[in-house]
């Protein structure tokens, strides 16, 4: 595992455009019947844009892949709490960051703070908390 | 603009569901996320875990509250891990809406958070493996005048 070190960067994890492909398989794993991550027609109607919205699931996934890729893997990660601020689109260009708040020397247990932006505008923020041993 | 008045409990809880969650399954939703598969099951797949197994669907959750899926969008999740995801378990769910709030804000002029707490077990254990806390925003929007 990478040493985490306080004020450490994570990422960038940058989505070049984000898959509506990955929206209809999440809505089938997930049986998720609402049809603005399917349906580009339904978001229109509700006024909220052209194009299908991503799940907030699949969001923090993409926050959570950049924080397994500094820790090398996902098991380390025993807390993750995220907000959503902004509606992510079919076709954005998404960005994840992160930043090592506390680096766990005391606790044993280091913080991250993630960020997912589209076009510098924030719309998904996130803590995790990562075991640093066994 | 009217506002539509809820009538749904404010809190509720739902009976226990099941879910075994299988190689393929992560593997499944590791593709969709756009995730490394060698990273092994992220946390949302907690998400994956406990929206199918509750003893209710999403369209039951919607019901429920009364509220047709595309005026439901996710607020916050919060995934508390007391050990790792590991596939080839069946995990017992349970589901429980904790609060249910009106609000007003910029966006959506009227609108309830709604708190459901899901808690999943290991089923031969009885252990608890996970949490995931969801916050749902419903819009409260009556038809536009």
């Amino acid at each position: 595992m990478t040493l985490l070190t306080k004020g450490m960067p994570l990422g960038p994890l940058t989505i070049e455009a984000v898959p509506a492909s990955g929206m209809k398989l999440a809505a089938a794993l997930l049986d998720d019947p609402n049809p603005i991550h399917l349906d580009p027609r339904a978001v229109e109607t509700l006024g909220l844009g052209t194009t299908v919205i991503n799940q907030g699931p699949i969001t923090i996934s993409y926050l959570q892949s950049m924080v397994a890729a500094a820790l090398g893997g996902a098991e380390r990660i025993m807390r993750f709490e995220a907000r959503f601020l902004a509606n992510v689109f079919a076709g954005d260009r998404l960005i994840c960051t992160g930043t090592v708040d506390d680096d766990g020397e005391v606790t044993g247990i280091a913080i991250l703070s993630c960020r997912a932006a589209v076009n510098g505008v924030t719309v998904a923020t996130a803590i995790a908390a990562v075991r640093l041993a066994d | 603009m009217k506002i539509a008045i809820s009538t749904a409990p404010q809190a509720t809880i739902f009976p226990d569901g099941h879910f075994e969650l299988l190689p393929h399954h992560v593997w499944l939703w590791t593709d969709a996320v756009l995730g490394v598969q060698e990273h092994g099951a992220l946390p949302s797949v907690a998400c994956l875990i406990a929206l199918n197994g509750a003893g209710i669907s999403i369209q039951g959750l919607m019901d429920h509250l009364e509220t047709p899926p595309q005026d439901v969008l996710f607020g916050e999740i919060a995934i508390d891990l007391d050990r790792p995801l590991a596939t080839n378990i069946t995990y017992r769910i349970t589901t429980r809406i904790t609060a249910v709030e009106r609000k007003q804000g910029r966006r959506i002029p009227a609108f309830d958070r709604v708190t459901i707490v899901q808690e999943l077990m290991d089923i031969t254990t009885d252990a608890r493996i996970a949490a995931v806390k969801q916050i749902w925003i419903v819009s409260r929007r009556g038809p536009a005048q």
